[in-house]
């Protein structure tokens, strides 16, 4: 095949220019006709039954079309693993936040008029908010039942994952160290709302222009909360301004459109902030009790982990997060004996979805603190222990179990861990340079994986001109699209102009699951390069017979197919079409995958601090980002992938975090007070891409967008220890914490400087 | 409720019409003229989505009423791209500083403003100047680059 000429090029997105020109269309900029805004009423109460709810006055307001309350939705409940969800509260409201009613008017002034008239009578519970306190005796239930059943307790999801045999393990060890680190609810922060415009047709057909990650995903759940087939709902995905494990999780478009159904008309909600931060599904947090035990020489023997997750109010998936955390808490480590118990408690707090490498973050956190502490503990270098105890390909590793769960047999995934820890220690200049006063320098790593196991399909078409359509149903977050058209023209020889990639819809495009899970140039690139293959073939075959030579003597190059001993023999892709349309028929490549065996990432992070002693002010001096790609098909786009990830890893460490009062309100609720990182905020970010192909992702790619941020807090929190003597166990990292810390370790007569 | 007849300058083009005087200018920008290139986000001046500019000043448009904006000059991300992409547009894209591309009206116009008033601008400048413009994917590195970029492509052509 020769050099890539395509793939491994920094090529700009192909919806660049249109995005810079402000004329792409997301979903609050979809109008048509007769269109109605719809509004949300929520529940101030954190738990409460609700005794009555009189829409009357609403109803009177003019302007008004259309109010609906639970009775205008399924009695039953929906949900992913577990249905215990309803469209609009039923009996009783469980997380402040949570709908009740909803309005669609004919503009938004009318509708929010309207949403003051509705009288709701709430009879207030007690609640329940920390999940350890949910789990005692007498502490008052979330649910009541579930599925019929009576419900004793607060246990919202359960696993464990055992290995080998710690207590003997832990006996081997020559030094033992336990401790609870804990973290915070961490809001997506995309900048476009939620959004979703519904329309019902007559037949009763729905339609929906959602903002989602994946299309079939959210018409599936859309078609599980109506109750309806799933064949009488079309959703078109609208450009996504952001969504980072948020957009599909099927907050929005079930009420839209109940209330398009009651009205008669197109009905459009937009989130106001203040409602994706009590409305929204934000990033869940954990508590981690982590015991660890080692031997003199640094080898770790055992590791035991009790997880607490307080999952909210509802059960979301809640049972894939436990599962999650209790195979990847223990790190990209060598872990002979391991035991992980894992819980998912219910509180009556906004519910969770996934935030960009769900539990990932956490897991580090936990981990990575107490990996330093174990090579304080030893006298040895932090990074050298980190080497010692690194898994590498063909040991057995963390996703082992999910390799299992998908049957993939005897599999070896390519694992760059060491590579990567390399990488970025000597990018950063690891025990080479020394840092000032109240300065340090923390290493912290991660373990992810490719989440492959979901569906992908394409169709690469020729049309008439010898150019190239390719269709897919993937939604393009990070770049998929100019990705799989760096993929096709490699493969087909064509010049990227002559290729044009299309997002359907699911009434017109093949089935894919939504993207997330750092899988779509994976998974979604494998399917579209099996397509560009197949269109490949065909071409190839209609110029043997056209051009009546062999087709090992064929070249394929610049839309154009000629006989490599004589170049003049030779037929355009474009004539071929044509002719096709006479014989043959119409030139259409398809490709498809079901699971694909998973590729693991570890991505490594070295961050340099300076803490300011009197303030606690922790300010970020660079940040060393390495990971490995596998293949950067483009580079550009991975660069931004890391740089992006790490900066919301950075808010992670020392700004973010949900605050609550005492009954479950939310304080912060608007970016003011939700601190994100500005461009003040970041420090000097370097990108450091190891490449250690993958066995079957396309030109040997591994899943980018996730691994990012996962290490990025433990690597500033392992920092700060290093510069002023202080651990913080507890994200975020403020500078009340680190002063308080600060002030007992002179209390306890130790030095601080 | 009170209304007033307004002329709204935007991009060029005068449009006149009757506002509610309590409507903000984003919302009658998107609602009634549909020039949607201005984004929605917070509503509250918190995440420079929705910045215009306003006689070539970087301002929220959510919180700027309609009526306040009616005589001026208002440029939004439409009028930028009037013949042809502007250099600044052009530098985002070459350089990878969009990716959802929501922020990135917004952006395009307080780097426009910055660079009308500061042609040759440091990163520190530039930092603080678009530190009320929130970007969620980019972590602001490529979206630095492209202002720095772009104002050396204008300076190299005299603009």
């Amino acid at each position: 095949m020769g050099e890539p000429r395509y793939v491994g090029q920094r090529i700009p997105r192909v919806d660049g220019t249109t995005k810079a020109a402000g004329s792409v269309t997301y979903c609050p900029d979809v109008y048509l006709p007769r269109m109605l805004w719809g509004k949300v009423l929520r529940s101030p109460y954190a738990h409460a039954r609700i005794l009555n709810i009189d829409t009357r006055k609403a109803e009177e307001i003019r302007g008004v079309m259309a109010v609906v309350t639970a009775k205008d939705a399924p009695e039953e409940p929906y949900g992913i693993f577990t249905k215990d969800m309803y469209v609009l509260a039923r009996g009783k409201v469980r997380f402040e936040g949570e709908p009740v009613a909803a309005v669609a008017a004919i503009d938004e002034e009318t509708a929010e008029e309207a949403l003051r008239l509705v009288e709701v009578t709430y009879e207030p519970l007690p609640a329940v908010f920390d999940p350890l306190e949910a789990m005692k005796p007498g502490a008052p239930l979330v649910h009541d039942e579930v599925r019929g059943k009576a419900k004793k307790d607060n246990l919202c999801a359960y696993t464990e994952v055992s290995l080998g045999d710690v207590e003997s393990g832990f006996a081997e060890a020559d030094l033992i160290h336990e401790d609870t680190y804990s973290t915070q609810v961490q809001h997506q922060g995309y900048l476009e709302p939620t959004c979703a415009v519904a329309q019902v047709d007559r037949t009763g057909h729905i339609t929906v222009w959602t903002s989602t990650q994946g299309i079939f995903w959210s018409r599936e759940q859309l078609a599980d909360a109506l109750k309806v087939p799933i064949n009488r709902i079309s959703v078109i995905g609208t450009y996504v301004g952001g969504s980072f494990g948020y957009k599909g999780s099927n907050v929005v478009e079930p009420i839209a459109a109940i209330l398009a159904r009651k009205a008669g008309r197109p009905v459009k909600i937009v989130f106001e902030r203040d409602e994706d931060f009590r409305g929204g599904r934000p990033r869940g947090p954990q508590i981690m009790q982590l015991k660890t035990g080692a031997k003199s020489d640094g080898a770790i023997t055992a590791m035991y982990g009790k997880i607490y997750r307080n999952s909210g109010a509802y059960s979301m998936q809640e049972a894939a997060m436990v599962g999650v955390t209790a195979l990847l808490v223990r790190g990209p480590y060598h872990i002979p004996n391991l035991k992980v118990e894992a819980h998912g408690i219910f509180t009556n707090s906004v519910p969770r979805t996934s935030c960009r490498a769900p539990t990932g973050p956490q897991n580090s956190f936990a981990c990575e603190l107490q990996m330093d502490a174990i090579a304080e503990r030893l006298g040895m270098d932090p990074y050298e222990f980190r080497l010692k105890n690194a898994i590498h390909e063909g040991d057995p590793n963390p996703w082992d179990p999910i390799v299992g769960y998908f049957g993939f047999g005897e599999h070896t995934p390519s694992i760059g861990f060491e590579e990567t820890l390399r990488a970025a220690t000597e990018r950063a200049g690891w025990g080479k340079v020394r840092l000032g006063p109240n300065r340090g320098r923390g290493i912290a790593c991660g373990a992810w994986d490719t989440t492959a196991g979901a569906p992908s399909s394409a169709c690469v078409m020729l049309q008439d001109d010898g150019t190239v359509l390719v269709l897919t149903g993937g939604i393009d977050l990070g770049g998929l699209n100019t990705v799989l058209g760096q993929i096709v023209a490699e493969e087909l020889r064509l010049p990227l102009d002559k290729i044009t990639v299309v997002t359907g819809t699911t009434d017109s495009s093949p089935y894919t699951g939504p993207t997330g899970g750092s899988r779509m140039t994976y998974s979604m690139g494998y399917a579209t390069l099996e397509a560009a293959r197949d269109v490949r073939t065909q071409l190839l075959r209609m110029a043997t017979a056209r051009l009546e030579i062999d087709e090992s003597r064929l070249q394929l190059q610049d839309e154009r197919i000629f006989d490599r001993t004589a170049p003049d023999n030779s037929v355009t892709v474009a004539e071929l079409s044509r002719a096709s349309f006479l014989k043959g028929g119409p030139v259409i490549g398809h490709g498809s995958c079901a699971s694909l065996p998973d590729a693991p990432v570890c991505p490594v992070q070295v961050a340099e601090v300076e803490v300011d002693p009197e303030t606690g002010q922790v300010e970020v001096l660079r940040i060393v980002a390495a990971q490995d790609v596998g293949f950067a098909i483009n580079p550009m786009a991975v660069e931004g992938q890391i740089e992006g990830g790490v900066v919301m890893g950075l808010g992670y460490a020392l700004l973010e975090e949900y605050q609550y009062d005492q009954e479950g309100s939310m304080l912060n609720a608007n970016f003011l007070d939700y601190k994100m990182p500005t461009a003040l905020d970041v420090p000097p970010i370097e990108v450091v891409i190891v490449e250690k192909p993958s066995e079957k992702g396309p030109f040997g790619c591994k899943g980018v967008g996730e691994p990012p941020c996962i290490p990025t807090a433990a690597a500033i929190a392992n920092a700060v220890y290093d510069a002023v003597g202080v651990r913080i166990k507890e994200l975020p990292v403020t500078p009340e914490k680190v002063l308080k810390a600060l002030g007992e370790k002179r209390d306890r007569g130790e030095n601080t400087s | 409720m009170s209304e007033k007849l307004v002329q709204l300058m935007v991009n060029g083009e005068c449009y006149e019409l009757v506002v509610d005087t309590r409507r903000t200018l984003l919302n009658v920008l998107r609602e009634d003229l549909t020039v949607t290139g201005t984004k929605r986000s917070c509503r509250v001046g918190e995440c420079g989505v929705c910045t215009v500019l306003l006689d070539d000043k970087p301002v929220n448009s959510c919180l700027v009423l309609a009526v306040s904006a009616s005589g001026k000059k208002i440029t939004t991300i439409e009028g930028l791209s009037k013949g042809g992409p502007h250099p600044i547009q052009q530098a985002f894209v070459h350089q990878g500083a969009l990716q959802c591309g929501y922020c990135t009206p917004g952006l395009i116009l307080t780097a426009k403003a910055l660079l009308d008033q500061n042609p040759s601008p440091t990163e520190g400048e530039i930092r603080k100047f678009i530190a009320g413009n929130l970007c969620r994917c980019t972590g602001y590195v490529k979206i630095v680059a492209a202002i720095k970029a772009a104002a050396d492509q204008l300076l190299g052509e005299g603009r």
